[in-house]
């Protein structure tokens, strides 16, 4: 099988199966674009945003996924139902972090676009805030409140005409 | 960067805000609410937002305390946040306090629902504030007084109308709003009113509108319009057609209908891909649907509205290999039209059904080979009859079921129930 070598911010580098590097959609414009050559032993992408440890973690979701069926573009995402419940058990347990490193990967599966780990892994910080109240989600993220009582109940008042549309 | 483990931080602060926006993205307009209690960044951020506010409705209900309603439209005016929706209901006695939140904002969807325009001067101000952006005007169970009955004529432009919905809506309220709507994409009328004016102005408008894809239409409203030959005349071409509360009758009325319908549905063949028809309209038009060749959605009820002297056992419709999803209300007495329906849709992989008996279920999973979502309301069967039964089936669900069968699934060990029968067990213990 056909092996990529990739290369951590912090100078590590991996060597993994070019199919499962292809799973980023940077890497693979990258080999497109740049001319990087596939075949090459010494060729090293380069990713200077991600580090060995969010890199190594990178890796093992796109191995478990790399033969998951491409979403198709025609489904109407407009209309789909975003759901948050439909997180794979395999999946959950993989996103069984500390919040750091859940926040690094949504950035590196940002910076590599990897739509499938951006989007569970965003739902699983959505989650985090799904349920609450606004003082359980103040307390989960560290965050001060700054309304006056004043204010805070006037946004009470008006959520209360609020519904799904 | 490294981090601690302890590490905790506002996510709208960390992250950029494609990726903030999209985490909040998945959560439902309840907990988005809530969450713009946090602090003020929250509220702003989700408020600003449109990715996030287009989920958002704003229901103004005016049934209750009328002082407490003004002071929450006052406050609702003053708000930072950009609401696209509004919905008005039984607003009549604090008209007043709605012309000035119509005002506030650009609103983009407008539902109007019980309420009546006492006088021309309401509907006037009321659709002259809303007409230049809304997008989606959406009219259920409202009274109006003609805006022009005093005499002057002042006429409504709707430049960014796109969907028109009249819902048990006298007179579709009045002609001259079907005048300046070109740009309509979807129109649904569900009425048994109407009147002269309004009907004649909803004619010219099928015969002049291109644009119009998805129509849904019920009540006497769509006979009187294909009475008229504008069948073969109309230049739009649709995606989706929904008709429902069309009795069945004979006739010569009825029958012209039919007729007329069909000559419809052949002038729409190159685009109509979902054909809604939630009553039965005889075997001539559903030969008609089945002959559409990009035919992909079709749901078809009404089956109790058959009259029980007409045989349907040798109904031959056309094999239509483009239909992949499927709705039947179809009642165990009708056997020989199911038969004829499963025979000519080779290719369906969804399938809702709402009455599932053990010769019908036996009769699917035998031609329909490429099933792979099975939908029941009622599952009327006390056993499973072989092992390869529905062998490509994914998806299952089972809204009620025969106890019997239960019992029968459940005096088996897990291990020697087939695929299907594990997908029926997970169902009922849950």
């Amino acid at each position: 099988m056909q092996t990529i070598k990739l290369q951590s911010s912090d100078n590590e580098i991996f060597e993994c199966d070019l199919a499962v590097a292809k799973c980023s959609a940077t890497i693979r414009t990258m080999l497109e674009d740049l001319g990087i050559d596939e075949n090459s032993e010494d060729e090293v992408v380069p990713l200077p945003n991600v580090n060995s440890a969010i890199l190594r973690k990178v890796i093992q979701f796109c191995t478990y996924h790399k033969d998951d069926p491409v979403p198709s573009s025609t489904d109407d995402d407009e209309n789909k139902e975003k759901r948050t419940d439909d997180i794979t058990s395999w999946d959950a347990d993989f996103l069984k972090v500390d919040q750091g490193t859940l926040f690094e990967l949504i950035l590196a599966a940002n910076y590599l676009d990897i739509r499938s780990l951006l989007d569970v892994t965003c739902k699983t910080v959505a989650n985090m805030i799904k349920g609450k109240t606004p003082d359980e989600i103040r307390k989960t993220f560290n965050i001060k409140n700054d309304f006056t009582p004043a204010e805070e109940e006037q946004v009470r008042k008006e959520n209360t005409w609020c519904e799904e549309k | 960067m490294k981090l601690k483990s302890t590490f905790t931080v506002d996510p709208l602060e960390y992250f950029p805000y494609e990726i903030a926006e999209h985490i909040l993205s998945f959560l439902p307009v309840k907990d988005l609410m809530r969450a713009s209690l946090v602090n003020t960044l929250w509220y702003d951020f989700i408020g600003q937002s449109s990715n996030l506010m287009k989920n958002v409705k704003l229901k103004i209900s005016c049934n209750m305390d009328r002082d407490y309603s003004r002071r929450i439209m006052s406050s609702i005016k003053k708000s930072t946040r950009n609401y696209e929706t509004l919905e008005v209901e039984r607003c009549a006695q604090c008209m007043d306090a709605i012309y000035d939140v119509l005002k506030s904002r650009k609103w983009n969807n407008i539902i109007i629902t019980n309420t009546c325009f006492g006088t021309p001067e309401q509907t006037w101000l009321f659709f002259s504030l809303i007409q230049e952006h809304v997008k989606c005007l959406e009219l259920s169970g409202v009274y109006v007084r003609h805006p022009y009955s005093d005499g002057t004529n002042k006429g409504f432009m709707f430049p960014n109308l796109r969907k028109f919905v009249a819902k048990n809506t006298q007179a579709f309220l009045f002609p001259e709003i079907f005048q300046n709507i070109r740009h309509l994409t979807q129109l649904d009328l569900f009425s048994n009113e109407h009147n002269v004016a309004s009907l004649n102005a909803v004619m010219n408008f099928f015969k002049k509108n291109e644009k119009i894809e998805v129509l849904n239409v019920s009540g006497r409203v769509f006979h009187q319009i294909l009475y008229d030959d504008i069948s073969d005349k109309v230049p739009f071409r649709l995606k989706k057609l929904s008709i429902a509360n069309v009795n069945y009758q004979e006739g010569a009325f009825y029958k012209r209908f039919y007729t007329n319908l069909i000559i419809f549905l052949k002038k729409q063949s190159s685009t109509l891909e979902t054909v809604i028809l939630s009553d039965w309209l005889g075997d001539d038009v559903l030969k008609a649907v089945y002959s559409l060749p990009k035919l992909k959605s079709l749901t078809i009820k009404g089956f109790n509205q058959i009259h029980d002297n007409v045989d349907y056992s040798d109904l031959m419709l056309i094999r239509n290999p483009s239909i992949k999803k499927m709705s039947i209300g179809v009642s165990p007495e009708n056997f020989n039209i199911l038969k004829s329906i499963i025979v000519a849709t080779p290719n369906v992989t969804s399938l809702s059904i709402l009455h599932m008996s053990f010769q019908f279920m036996n009769f699917i999973s035998q031609n329909s080979p490429h099933l792979k979502t099975l939908s029941i309301d009622y599952l009327n069967i006390t056993h499973i009859p072989q092992r390869d039964f529905f062998k490509n089936l994914e998806y299952l669900d089972v809204k009620d079921y025969e106890m019997c069968l239960k019992e029968f699934i459940m005096s088996k060990m897990f291990h020697d129930l087939t695929e299907f029968e594990q997908l029926l067990f997970f169902i009922m213990i849950d």
